[in-house]
């Protein structure tokens, strides 16, 4: 509306918007009928992801007045339970959920290094770096194998990032996943 | 602070130490005062805080076609900086040079994305 809200303002070319936008200004959506309108009201809380996926990971992506609450991981919409009370959530939980989508939100919430010890991974190559980590790779309920980098990041934390399929050594994982061939990757001399 | 001669890494993003910003990069507009070299999704953005001398400490250029990869010119020597108060990541501070960001990606069932730090 805001785009047409421009033209009314500057060019005075939509003047019979002009309903429409001061109602787009105070209510959230509306149906109208032959005898009945129902308005809603705006939401006091929308999160977003940086590619404005709704998202929020320590609350509701979208919040109303009234205490209804929509929970979403980078767009898929997910139980509140798992943000509300994460002692709810575990691997066992996560694995096997039946709806995929969800499952894999489930996953990321936890982190996949909480997730992936769970399912005996075969290392296929490792560096004695932890900052470089090993190139793993686990047998995914419902989907197959899946390979990961599994290594310690600069604050110490462990981490565990999807790694190229195609990859055979932990060097060329690292440097499939920035972009990089191994003859491209430098490795880090500093890594914080 | 941490400093570095050819390559670093702070959190899922590597900087490596090159000769020259390729043709064609787009010029980024730094956000009230700051240079923001990688967004979080939750705030804890990954920042360069800049001066207020005409030429800026830092000037980020992008590549027009791939949103992980980016390039850095440093004018003076200047930190990154990880704004978040838990599990910071130390700050880095950047001398003077050109510099090519890789923002870290996963290649899940789907394809390859942003890896989610």
């Amino acid at each position: 509306m805001s785009f047409y809200d421009y033209f009314a303002t500057e060019i005075s070319g939509c003047k019979k918007l002009s309903g429409l936008n001061k109602i787009a200004k105070f209510c959230g959506w509306w149906w109208p009928f032959e005898n009945a309108v129902i308005f809603t009201d705006r939401p006091t809380k929308i999160k977003c992801d940086d590619e404005k996926l709704l998202h929020c990971e320590d609350g509701p992506a979208i919040a109303y007045s009234d205490g209804f609450e929509i929970y979403s991981w980078h767009g898929q919409r997910i139980p509140g339970e798992w943000i509300k009370n994460p002692k709810s959530l575990t691997p066992k939980v996560a694995l096997t959920w039946e709806q995929i989508d969800q499952r894999t939100a489930a996953c990321e919430i936890l982190g996949w290094h909480n997730i992936i010890n769970e399912l005996s991974p075969t290392v296929l190559d490792e560096d004695q770096d932890p900052l470089i980590g090993r190139l793993i790779e686990v047998d995914l309920p419902d989907h197959g194998k899946q390979k990961f980098i599994h290594a310690k990041c600069g604050t110490g934390r462990e981490v565990a990032v999807m790694a190229d399929r195609d990859a055979t050594t932990i060097l060329e994982a690292q440097a499939s996943s920035y972009g990089l061939s191994v003859e491209d990757f430098s490795i880090p001399e500093i890594r914080t | 602070m941490k400093t570095f001669n050819k390559t670093a890494a702070q959190g899922d993003v590597l900087f490596t130490k090159i000769e020259s910003i390729p043709d064609g990069a787009i010029e980024q507009k730094p956000e009230n005062g700051e240079l923001v070299v990688t967004h979080s999704e939750t705030g804890h953005n990954h920042v360069m805080v800049l001066d207020r001398q005409e030429t800026p400490a830092v000037q980020m250029f992008d590549d027009k076609d791939n949103p992980l990869l980016s390039w850095l010119l440093v004018n003076r020597p200047t930190s990154l900086d990880h704004k978040r108060a838990n599990h910071t990541h130390e700050s880095i501070m950047f001398e003077e040079g050109v510099y090519r960001v890789n923002r870290q990606r996963e290649q899940t069932p789907e394809g390859w994305r942003r890896a989610i730090d």
